[in-house]
């Protein structure tokens, strides 16, 4: 087996919480993420869902070291990039980029898409400044936009538009992996297909590797060969997105399915059936012992508070759950 | 082998900054009669001085709340509490932190932790937007987290004297006492 482009192991993110006053101390750490770890091979895409708070885009933004991890490694082409300092990262930068939520706030509003999109190429002194305009335009075009409104500013172009300048921008420096998060949750449904059509084109053209980010399951059903589900900063299950689908393993998992309307299903005039999660999502300050989702399981055993499930292979597939008591 | 917890303190900053003041003070005190050489006035002074030092100390700095993931050390003036997790039904922030037991006896209360200061109120003086929202029953929610999440345990409350530092105490409260019956 090849090595992985991209190997994040036991990746932990631990952010302080301090009291107010005149002595500010630390009085707990929110979990954000604690103890993750996947690999990504060379153009594959990995999609990473989970509820709103879950740590997917803590996960996505140490990935691409915007943010620095309180413990574990981001192993980028055998080289351990966890703890690198600003100036080792600078070479880095190139190949991790990273298409940003909402293409209304991520993008100046003072600077042209010119600019925007040859930021990079400035920074990094890729391309001589009298052919940056080319190069600008030619990513325009990539991306499916006008290249004659390099000139315009963010305002002037719908939310899809944007968004496409974000992946344009993302893609100057011709990056190995690509961190999208939620990259069309902010847009229409039409316009959603557009970018995500683009995404998945540019992922075969330039063989880029997606951590793709998102918390609409069926989006991430049609763009990701393998899912990771997150709970409260872990990851509960991993596998290939048939099985998961078809059959998952981690009770969250199921209750999280279970709330996607199935179209095909009420069309035949069944109905599946709908499992309500009880109670509130705990706090990531101390996230419950053991399994973090037994507050809330509708399995949960005394093991559950105890013994904290690893995330391992569960069945004959390549289904990997942390459960003690997966389904079957 | 499973990584240590992680335990937290938390006590009434302005106590803290109080008592560190105090020290402060104290100690420039003790020094004068250094500098100066008058060791007999030192020699005077030393245990009364010390002994407001530890009063400031324990009355100040040393009652705080104590926690990890699985227990809550309530220290109080010359009390200490252990309370595991399992055993807290509620915690309310009035005057000081009030933590409900589940054997139906009367709140335990943490004297060292008051309300957080309500801050930005000097910079709402000149800008509305800059103000902070008052977050009074922010110690409530971090420890209600780890209640919350902590592991179902049989272990009891336990109560017990803080020795060490009350002895301490006694001994300076005997040499003074010694002092002023030598003195006189």
């Amino acid at each position: 087996m090849t090595e992985p482009l991209l190997d994040v192991r036991d990746l932990v993110m631990h952010f302080p919480v301090k009291s107010r006053g005149i002595v500010a101390r630390t009085i707990g750490h929110v979990k954000a993420v604690d103890g993750v770890s996947f690999t990504l091979q060379a153009g594959q895409a990995l999609g990473l869902v989970g509820e709103s708070g879950s740590g997917k885009t803590t996960t996505g933004r140490l990935v691409t070291r915007l943010q620095r991890p309180t413990s574990g490694q981001i192993i980028f082409e055998g080289k351990d990039i966890a703890q690198s300092s600003p100036r080792q990262l600078k070479p880095l930068r190139r190949d991790i980029q990273m298409i940003f939520q909402d293409p209304y706030t991520s993008l100046n509003p003072r600077q042209t898409v010119g600019e925007i999109v040859g930021a990079p190429l400035a920074i990094h002194k890729l391309v001589p400044s009298n052919k940056r305009l080319a190069r600008v335009q030619e990513l325009l075009e990539i991306v499916g936009l006008n290249p004659e409104h390099y000139n315009r500013y963010p305002h002037e172009f719908s939310g899809g538009q944007r968004q496409r300048i974000g992946i344009a921008r993302a893609l100057t420096l011709q990056p190995k992996v690509l961190v999208a998060d939620e990259p069309v949750s902010a847009l229409d449904v039409s316009i959603q297909a557009q970018v995500i059509n683009l995404m998945q084109q540019l992922q075969r053209e330039f063989n880029i590797a997606f951590l793709f980010i998102a918390h609409d399951l069926a989006i991430v059903r049609h763009f990701c060969p393998e899912i990771a589900v997150m709970y409260l900063g872990k990851i509960v299950e991993k596998a290939p997105r048939e099985e998961l689908y078809a059959a998952p393993k981690h009770p969250y998992t199921k209750a999280l399915l279970s709330a996607v309307p199935d179209v095909e299903q009420a069309r035949i005039g069944g109905r599946r059936e709908r499992i309500r999660l009880t109670g509130d999502v705990p706090s990531p300050i101390n996230p419950p012992s053991g399994c973090h989702f037994r507050t809330r399981c509708w399995k949960a055993q005394d093991v559950c508070a105890t013994t904290e499930p690893l995330l391992q292979s569960v069945g004959a597939g390549a289904d990997e759950a942390a459960c003690h008591f997966p389904e079957p | 082998m499973p990584a240590k917890p992680r335990r937290y303190t938390v006590r009434s900053s302005s106590s803290t900054l109080g008592f560190v003041l105090g020290a402060v003070v104290l100690l420039v005190l003790l020094v004068v009669p250094v500098v100066v050489g008058q060791w007999r006035l030192l020699g005077f002074v030393l245990a009364p001085a010390l002994l407001f030092a530890w009063t400031l100390w324990i009355v100040l700095y040393r009652p705080a709340v104590q926690y990890d993931d699985r227990t809550v050390v309530i220290v109080n003036i010359g009390r200490v509490h252990v309370l595991p997790w399992a055993r807290v039904q509620r915690i309310r922030q009035r005057f000081s932190l009030e933590f409900e037991l589940d054997d139906a006896r009367k709140p335990l209360q943490a004297w060292g932790v008051q309300p957080p200061r309500r801050s930005g109120n000097i910079a709402s003086n000149f800008d509305r937007k800059s103000r902070t929202a008052p977050d009074p029953d922010r110690y409530v929610r971090v420890l209600e987290g780890f209640r919350e999440g902590a592991a179902p345990s049989d272990e009891p409350v336990s109560t017990r004297w803080d020795l060490v530092p009350l002895l301490i105490g006694a001994v300076l409260v005997v040499a003074v006492i010694v002092e002023i019956v030598v003195g006189v």
